[in-house]
């Protein structure tokens, strides 16, 4: 018997996007939906390296591909992360629902 | 690897993957959300290793799960309820059905056991069915207009409606804003939320009693005649002065309002003492007198999801399926081979030839988010109202913008908080920067 193949790998990434966008979506904490980003990054690498084993297992640029996205999540996490800091110390809550000063 | 343990393990892991991602957005509280997070992204690491590509688990331990540990902290630092205690209390309170397992940190089955003071005092513990408040009955049973099992009374709640039986009315009011009250149901003026029933306070019934009482900081329910530890949690109680219902009334909307709105700066000291008693607020909710519908609106209100939930759902829904869909149809083309080369050692000689660029941009990314984080901090920590002073610990008056030694005793000065009261007028504004400047350079004590 063989083992799960690409199919069963890139349905549990779409499952983990559907998730992700789910959180993107509904989550009120801007914590939350930086969070929820993260799953939907996750799943995008999922597919990528299950594409790299199953379709080009000898062409390891995929991989530093997947490299790649570590990073932008990273630094995503990290600008995410300070400019909620600002957001917070200057409203008390960082709920993306009530940051609309721009719309006047 | 046998076909058989490796559909075994990518099954499990992929649960476990999916179930926590998607707990992730279930739960009430934040930490159990980057807990869940955490949990996911190992899982996805154990994948990774099922798929042969090794390095790329290792790293995605050692950047996204140390990323999210960092998360949890700013979690566990911002959030006026990272622990999601009020929430859940809010939850018990009404009875409200909800997202289980990864709300809930004490067990449904006990709730018997939450009485203690009841059982104290003598006094038998009412049961009453969560959908008709009116039945009452001295023992566990099921409610004989609905069925459900019966729940015992919360004893605050009990002891309330037996003294507001006659005085009690019902307003609508804002979660957020107590002062909001009206007759019917409808949305705040302030923040557009829907308003919640509650029942109105009578002005004044000392029903704490003349004596003090002492309670536990976390668990306002434990009230006893004499002081001791928490039979909860073991925490020492704390005692409280006897109060007037309507001023603690007050004083629980005032938390509350704090809570939700400057939250994170400090509390009045005389209220530390009981910051487990916005929890106490939720018994005063009543749910009778909503309509399912108001009722969804006003969970939707609390939890951490904005009111777009359904289309949210049904918009993630709608692309999994979608991309499930083109996934099995599409004719990938397959290579039946496995990599033939130690990808470990692949991927180093491609990021240190091919993509040394992309090596080094990846870098330069990393440092300029460390970098934007830490420029937006600082300018967030100049904003902020607090100097910096340094004060010797046994000469007070010695006070200096800089950190050394005391000209008095020679000890080493100490930072302390500059109080706006005393110093903030006899600074001109513009000197405020030039101070900053000189307590970062100078470091703190």
């Amino acid at each position: 018997m063989n083992g799960p193949g690409l199919v069963a790998y890139l349905i549990v990434g779409a499952l983990l996007f559907g998730i992700g966008i789910v959180g993107v979506l509904s989550q009120r904490n801007a914590l939350m939906v930086l969070m929820s980003i993260e799953i939907l990054l996750n799943a995008a690498l999922l597919t990528l390296v299950a594409f790299w084993r199953f379709v080009g297992p000898n062409n390891f640029d995929a991989q530093v591909f997947a490299i790649i996205i570590f990073t932008i999540a990273a630094v995503e996490m990290a600008a995410g992360l300070g400019l909620f800091l600002l957001v917070f110390r200057q409203r008390g809550n960082a709920n993306v629902d009530e940051l609309k000063e721009l719309k006047r | 690897m046998s076909g058989v343990f490796e559909w075994i393990m990518f099954l499990s892991l992929s649960l476990v993957a999916i179930v926590t991602a998607a707990g992730m957005l279930l739960t009430m509280s934040m930490y159990r959300a980057g807990l869940a997070l955490m949990a996911s992204f190992v899982a996805l690491a154990g994948l990774f290793i099922l798929l042969g590509a090794d390095l790329l688990a290792a790293i995605q331990i050692m950047m996204n799960v140390g990323g999210m540990l960092v998360m949890v902290l700013f979690m566990v630092m911002m959030m006026m309820d990272p622990g999601g205690e009020m929430m859940w209390a809010m939850k018990r309170d009404m009875h409200l059905p909800g997202p289980g397992a990864f709300s809930m940190h004490m067990p449904w089955g006990k709730p018997a056991k939450e009485e203690p003071p009841q059982q104290q005092d003598g006094q038998e513990v009412e049961w009453t069915c969560p959908m008709h408040p009116q039945v009452s009955q001295p023992g566990p049973g099921s409610c004989p207009k609905c069925g459900m099992s019966l729940i015992p009374r919360a004893e605050v709640a009990d002891e309330r409606s037996s003294h507001e039986m006659v005085s009690q009315e019902q307003v609508y009011s804002c979660p957020m804003h107590p002062e909001v009250q009206q007759a019917q149901p409808g949305k705040c003026p302030k923040c557009g939320m829907t308003l919640i029933a509650v029942e109105q306070q009578p002005t004044s019934h000392a029903q704490v009693g003349e004596i003090a009482t002492y309670s536990c900081p976390m668990h306002p329910e434990v009230q006893q005649h004499q002081p001791g530890n928490c039979p909860k949690c073991g925490m020492q109680l704390v005692k409280q002065e006897p109060v007037t219902e309507s001023q603690e009334v007050n004083e629980q909307q005032h938390m509350a309002m704090e809570h939700s709105h400057t939250a994170h700066m400090e509390m009045p000291e005389d209220t530390t003492g009981k910051t487990g008693h916005t929890m106490e607020m939720s018994h005063e909710m009543n749910m009778s007198g909503m309509t399912p519908g108001q009722y969804y609106e006003m969970m939707v209100d609390m939890a951490m999801s904005t009111a777009q939930l359904p289309w949210a759902i049904a918009l993630g829904v709608l692309s999994a399926m979608l991309l499930i869909v083109l996934v099995v149809l599409t004719p990938w083309p397959l290579a039946h081979t496995g990599p033939t080369q130690d990808a470990t050692t692949a991927v180093g000689e491609l990021l240190l030839s091919r993509y040394m660029i992309g090596f080094e941009g990846a870098a330069f990314l990393i440092l300029a988010g460390i970098a934007g984080a830490v420029l937006f901090a600082q300018r967030a920590r100049r904003a902020g109202q607090a100097q910096l002073e340094h004060e010797g610990p046994v000469a007070a008056e010695v006070r200096q913008s800089q950190p050394g030694t005391c000209p008095k005793c020679g000890m080493t000065l100490m930072s302390v908080e500059q109080t706006p009261a005393a110093h903030g007028e006899s600074h001109a504004h513009g000197t405020h920067e030039e101070q900053g400047d000189q307590r970062e350079q100078g470091g703190h004590v």
